[in-house]
């Protein structure tokens, strides 16, 4: 069987964006932002005029995704091919468009619809624009599972590759936050003073972010994509969980989520989740993932790793389990 | 790489077609077209479209999950009502599945949407609205519902591919089984229509005022339709092992990104025959039996994927197009074509494509005029989506 390995990080997240940053943050101990993810450095990247008709979580998912083949050695004109594939994960969808699409109706009424907030209110926009920007014209796939967002993109990617469809695969998970957003957390326990991880009670902090990942067969970058599990009970990935050297759980704060991880985490000698850095988002098993992989490369602020496990827990008594390894 | 190959041991459907595979299918056969006003809500758009509603009370709700548990969206009382009878089908009985390695793959638009409109107006006033809308939404993910309701332990992924969804995820399906991820997946896609689509579509002008004509010279837009189509999707070894005849093989699936436009599809079609190409897998382009088309009825996706069509099979190619029947299901679209492309091939017939009446040279290809027998061959369903998303999926025979 083939070796998928993770070649590249974009991070884009309320504490960082780029590799560096994630790094500097992990290292800091700092607190979580109040704030949103700027985007402006994708002038860096994209002209502005291309730019403006974007919606925010294009932005977002672009953005990672340039910083992402950055890291990875891949040049935009290598990615502009077939031989290029994109896994867009978000549990929530553009929320900025979808909302923005609402107030058109209720404020403008049936007859004045915007077509450009419908187009945009669509979940795959975002993998469209990636795909426009860079020229990718492999396969395009976007995955709104919630819980399983992550899994699934990590498996969809991991067919490609192996099956000889594409070279590599972006990997693009993001989530932006709204007023609705906020309203229901708040009312539902959760809060905006941070999330607290393993503990009782609910934390949820939402904040925005995205993070890209790279995925292919080159004999460098990060870690090997050693498996990806979906639907394990607790007891199945604890023990997986006591197989690796760390275990990098994507607890957002959830009380029935903390409660999970604190189960996971009795068999694991080393455990840490991230989540008061760079908040709560449905897609954090994907950013631990990519702190898991700068683990495996001695490059966070954490113990260097062999192995790793990364776990989402994704419904009661299930869990989503990714293993990497150097 | 490839563990096992995926057969098709069961099929499931609900549309303004028809509640069940043979009521539909024998409902189009007879060229019965359903669609009209909307009747679950009122809208004014500057431009009318009927659309093709699944009757309330032309369906049952599904057994599968007890009365108190009943689904609150359509979406998933839709799948799950497919679902039944796609389960029965394939000879699977509900509790022989529960804390089985099954997989679930479900496409869809609306159902995965952070978009209650009643919600979202009393929220806007101020009115501290009742979370309900957003619970609902947190429990009624089509994909995750059903492997909980199930009590699957499988993959579980919801695609949210535009108008591709629901054949994007039967291509899923075969990833997963040849990967040996599972060896039974439940495939589908699953849609219902609302204010919120409805006077999307009407904003892009790409609605007709009347009912649809696919690939005809007087086309002029699309109708939205609902419902929901199921495949169940397993390895060979395991139907023969069950002892169950396959109704057909999933033989192939191609999807690709034009990078293009954000709602016109690529001119020349090259991006959706790079899916086609890699559905095909090598067979030839002669042997195939018909396609199923998306053939929306709107001006540029008729022209780019008959053109497409005509070119990789020839313009003499058999091409059906089913939305004049079912409206486009969105979501569902590609898993109700799927479904009609397997019944089609085990039956050896088409129907004719409610609305086409005047062929367009532009398209390249003429649909069928009438019902019509077919060789049993293999044959290809096809979808274009929002954003440049092409895909494929194709079917052979079983001997």
């Amino acid at each position: 069987m083939n070796d998928v390995r993770i070649l590249g990080l974009g991070p884009v997240l309320v504490c960082g964006q780029g590799v560096e940053a994630l790094e500097q943050a992990l290292g800091g101990g700092g607190g979580l932002p109040n704030a949103g993810v700027p985007t402006d450095s994708l002038t860096g990247f994209l002209p502005p005029a291309r730019i403006r008709r974007i919606d925010s979580l294009g932005r977002m998912a672009l953005l990672a995704s340039y910083l992402a083949l950055r890291d990875a050695g891949v040049a935009p004109e290598e990615a502009c091919s077939d031989r290029t594939g994109i896994v867009f994960g978000t549990a929530f969808g553009p929320q900025t468009s979808t909302f923005a699409y609402l107030d058109g109706i209720i404020d403008a009424g049936d007859q004045m619809v915007s077509s450009l907030a419908f187009t945009n209110s669509v979940h795959n926009l975002a993998a469209a624009q990636i795909s426009l920007a860079l020229g990718i014209i492999g396969p395009a796939r976007t995955l709104t599972t919630f819980g399983y967002t992550v899994g699934g993109s990590l498996l969809s990617a991991r067919h490609w590759i192996r099956s000889g469809r594409v070279d590599r695969v972006l990997v693009v998970l993001g989530e932006e936050t709204s007023p609705v957003m906020t309203y229901a957390v708040s009312r539902m326990g959760g809060g905006s003073d941070g999330v607290r991880p393993f503990t009782q009670g609910c934390s949820y902090t939402a904040r925005p972010g995205c993070i890209a990942l790279v995925l292919g067969l080159e004999a460098k970058g990060y870690a090997r994509l050693v498996d990806v599990e979906e639907g394990l009970t607790a007891a199945e990935a604890a023990e997986r969980a006591g197989q690796a050297d760390g275990l990098f759980c994507a607890d957002s704060g959830r009380a029935d989520e903390s409660i999970a991880y604190r189960e996971l985490a009795a068999k694991s000698l080393r455990v840490a989740s991230h989540s008061p850095l760079y908040g709560s988002l449905a897609i954090s098993l994907g950013i631990e993932l990519a702190i898991a992989a700068l683990a495996i490369t001695g490059k966070a602020a954490v113990p260097t790793l062999r192995t790793a496990a990364v776990a989402g827990v994704s419904g009661p008594d299930r869990v989503t389990m990714i293993s990497i390894e150097g | 790489m490839i563990s096992d190959r995926p057969v098709v041991t069961g099929l499931g459907c609900l549309s303004a077609g028809g509640a069940g595979l043979e009521s539909a299918w024998a409902s189009m056969m007879a060229g019965v077209v359903s669609c009209g006003p909307p009747s679950r809500f009122q809208a004014a758009p500057a431009r009318q479209s009927p659309i093709f509603e699944v009757s309330a009370g032309a369906w049952a709700r599904s057994r599968i999950v007890p009365e108190a548990e009943l689904p609150r969206t359509l979406c998933v009382e839709f799948f799950l009502s497919a679902l039944d009878e796609a389960l029965a089908m394939a000879g699977l009985r509900v509790d022989s599945l529960r804390g089985r390695r099954i997989g679930v793959s479900v496409g869809t638009t609306v159902g995965c949407a952070l978009n209650d409109e009643e919600f979202y107006r009393a929220f806007k006033k101020g009115a501290e609205p009742d979370l309900a809308a957003i619970r609902r939404f947190l429990d009624h993910n089509p994909a995750p519902y059903v492997s909980r309701a199930l009590d699957l332990r499988g993959p579980v992924s919801t695609i949210n591919n535009a108008c591709a969804s629901g054949t994007d995820a039967v291509g899923q399906a075969l990833e997963w089984i040849e990967e040996g991820l599972c060896e039974i997946v439940i495939a589908g896609g699953t849609d219902e229509v609302s204010r919120v689509p409805y006077l999307g579509f009407s904003s892009l002008l790409n609605t007709s005022e009347r009912p649809c004509r696919p690939f005809d010279a007087g086309r002029d837009g699309l109708n939205l339709g609902e419902g929901a189509g199921v495949l169940i999707i397993e390895a060979q070894a395991s139907a023969e092992r069950r002892g169950v005849r396959p109704l057909a093989r999933l033989g192939g699936y191609g999807c690709s990104a034009d990078a293009y436009h954000m709602t016109a599809p690529h001119p020349g079609g090259a991006g959706l025959e790079r899916a086609l190409r890699q559905a095909l897998s090598g067979r030839d382009p002669a042997d195939i039996s018909f396609v199923n088309a998306h053939g929306t009825a709107t001006v540029l996706n008729d022209v780019v994927e008959g053109t497409t069509l005509a070119r990789l099979f020839g313009s003499g190619v058999r091409v059906v197009g089913t939305k004049g029947y079912t409206g486009h299901a969105l979501g569902a679209a590609g898993a109700l074509e799927a479904v009609f492309t397997v019944q089609g091939l085990r039956t050896g017939t088409l129907p004719a494509t409610a609305g086409f009446r005047d062929a367009d040279p532009a398209c390249a290809v003429i649909p069928t005029r009438e019902a019509t027998e077919i060789p049993k061959t293999y044959a290809v369903s096809t979808s274009l989506a929002f954003g440049g998303g092409n895909a494929a999926v194709l079917f052979e025979a079983m001997e």
